[in-house]
């Protein structure tokens, strides 16, 4: 059969509804859509978590050694990779603000690294620093002068710690005193990212080298998501990191079940004098046109919808999606070339009765 | 027919031969026994039977697709076989002109050229003014005259026809049967087994399955 007529064969088939491109092209996309979303959600979750983890601050490793950390050598431990950022805080006489008489609020010394893992950053006006629940009680903001009983305190920021997702709450009602890091501090913390447990004994060398213990033990600053994020782990072990491969087995199985229905029309064909070649080059012809268009929609539909979606974790995951739609739209081709490769003129009398 | 051929492709007569052909399923029961027969190209073969005595098993031997239990059979010349069924077996949604085109496509003709003789082999089975049909919109008579169109345009040495107008009413299976005898000037050996009067009448020769000993008949 000439290249032309194949061609031509394959266009009319698709063309005349005989190959039943359009309602396998759908099938297809609601495969892929459904493999891929199926990752999407996945991996959003887990990501969801990971912000949710971090907000928390629940990837804060704090090192609780009194008057036993060198606070320029805590600070120093931003510069290791996976160390986001890292200061030290000891505690201080309570101040008194005049406004509140017979209050004592708790007051902490802080190092400049230590504003970093406030998310405070390190360019600020002289002043002290509050949480907002403070400045909320209080009623006060960024700017305002707090009168107290060591003099006028300009406050500097307002740092979010919020007081009920089960971190330590000690610096929710307290005053924060930036210092230069002169004498030692109590405590170290660290924002270790990715979570884990491997920086401790990197967050024990702030220790300073008198008072210095290997077995000082390192805690997170609020334990109850967990002493360290699993979320890579889990991702490792998603269910739906076989995503292409169960795309592929979904496409092939559309292409079997699109090429079964036509077992009678390919032995007939054969048995009308075309070779199960020139069967096989049709059918590929086909396949490739419905397969590749439903492809190509489903992806990009898909690829559209994760990038309003999920903004922050689609670019990650295109790579994937591509994959997904390559594979799923390779074994519909697959699946239909198999029935047709696997269809047998001596078979016509059986297909005919299956049929009937 | 413009397209016929009197001789295979090796320049013998096509022809099949039964010798004391019986078959059945069960071990000891038969469908038919004894069948004697001999099948030559240039005439239609009737196989007369009621419903159950083993036509279309007897047609299925001839092709080669299944073996006898008893008896020998000898083809000479065939290489090619055309079936056409009792069901008109076509593809709903293509048009009736493509069925009997494919078959010149699949030796290598281009379309023009496998059109023009596809439209010939419609002609001559009445169906011309039906050639821009979809398949799915012929009556039962129109598309049974197709499949025996389509079985022409494969130029085969054999073609086996079974109950052509088993599904048809009277007035359609007219119009099937008045084409039968044209499928004899394809110089294809054509047998055609039925049950219907009118059906084996309209056949030059005729092996009545019932009486196989006594060979075959003129209608």
């Amino acid at each position: 059969m000439r290249t032309t007529v194949v061609l031509l064969e394959a266009w009319r088939n698709l063309q005349s509804g005989t190959s039943k491109g359009g309602w396998l092209s759908v099938a297809l996309i609601m495969a892929i859509s459904l493999v891929s979303c199926a990752e999407l959600w996945t991996v959003s979750a887990l990501d969801n978590r990971a912000h949710d983890y971090r907000t928390a601050g629940a990837s804060i490793r704090v090192l609780k050694v009194e008057a036993g950390i060198d606070p320029k050598q805590c600070d120093a431990l931003s510069g290791t990779s996976g160390i986001l950022s890292a200061g030290a805080m000891k505690a201080v006489a309570p101040i008194h603000i005049l406004s509140l008489p017979g209050v004592s609020t708790p007051a902490f010394e802080t190092t400049l690294g230590f504003q970093e893992v406030l998310g405070l950053g390190t360019a600020l006006e002289s002043g002290v620093f509050i949480s907002e629940p403070l400045a909320n009680r209080w009623k006060i903001r960024h700017g305002d002068i707090l009168e107290s009983d060591q003099g006028p305190l300009p406050v500097a920021a307002v740092f979010p710690y919020p007081e009920d997702d089960g971190r330590d709450s000690r610096l929710a009602n307290a005053v924060l005193l930036p210092s230069l890091g002169s004498g030692p501090s109590d405590e170290c913390w660290a924002d270790v990212w990715p979570s884990t447990a491997g920086f401790d004994s990197v967050i024990r060398t702030s220790q300073g080298t008198a008072q210095g213990e290997a077995s000082a033990s390192v805690s997170t600053l609020n334990p109850t998501l967990g002493l360290v994020f699993t979320g890579a782990d889990e991702y490792q072990n998603r269910v739906t990191r076989y995503a292409a491969a169960i795309s592929a087995c979904l496409g092939f199985a559309i292409g079997l079940l699109g090429g079964a229905r036509r077992r009678l029309e390919y032995a007939s064909s054969l048995h009308a004098g075309v070779t199960s070649g020139d069967l096989a080059r049709i059918t590929l012809v086909e396949a490739t046109i419905w397969a590749g268009a439903a492809g190509a929609v489903a992806t990009a539909g898909v690829v559209l919808g994760a990038h309003f979606w999920a903004p922050l974790i689609a670019d990650a995951l295109y790579t994937q999606f591509l994959t997904i739609g390559m594979l799923s739209g390779l074994g519909a081709i697959t699946g239909s070339l198999f029935i047709a490769t696997h269809s047998r003129e001596s078979r016509l009398f059986v297909y005919f009765r299956e049929r009937s | 027919m413009s397209v016929s051929k009197s001789t295979s492709c090796n320049g013998g007569t096509a022809r099949v031969s039964l010798q004391g052909v019986g078959h059945g399923f069960g071990l000891d029961s038969f469908l038919f026994q004894n069948v004697d027969a001999e099948f030559r190209a240039g005439s239609v073969w009737g196989l007369r039977g009621p419903s159950g005595s083993g036509k279309s098993t007897l047609l299925s031997i001839i092709a080669g697709w299944e073996v006898p239990k008893e008896g020998h059979i000898q083809r000479s010349n065939i290489s090619t076989i055309r079936w056409v069924f009792q069901n008109p077996l076509g593809v709903a949604q293509r048009a009736a002109l493509d069925h009997v085109t494919l078959p010149y496509l699949a030796i290598g003709l281009s379309r023009d050229r496998s059109e023009k003789l596809a439209l010939q082999r419609l002609f001559e089975f009445g169906l011309q003014s039906s050639a821009g049909k979809r398949f799915s919109l012929l009556s039962g008579g129109e598309a049974q005259r197709l499949m025996l169109a389509r079985a022409v345009a494969g130029s085969p040495d054999l073609i086996l026809v079974d109950e052509p107008t088993a599904q048809l009413d009277r007035a359609t299976a007219a119009t099937v049967n008045s084409v039968l005898g044209g499928l004899a000037r394809s110089g294809a050996v054509v047998i055609v087994a039925s049950h219907d009067e009118d059906t084996l009448d309209a056949c030059s020769e005729v092996v009545d399955l019932m009486r196989p000993d006594i060979g075959s008949t003129s209608p």
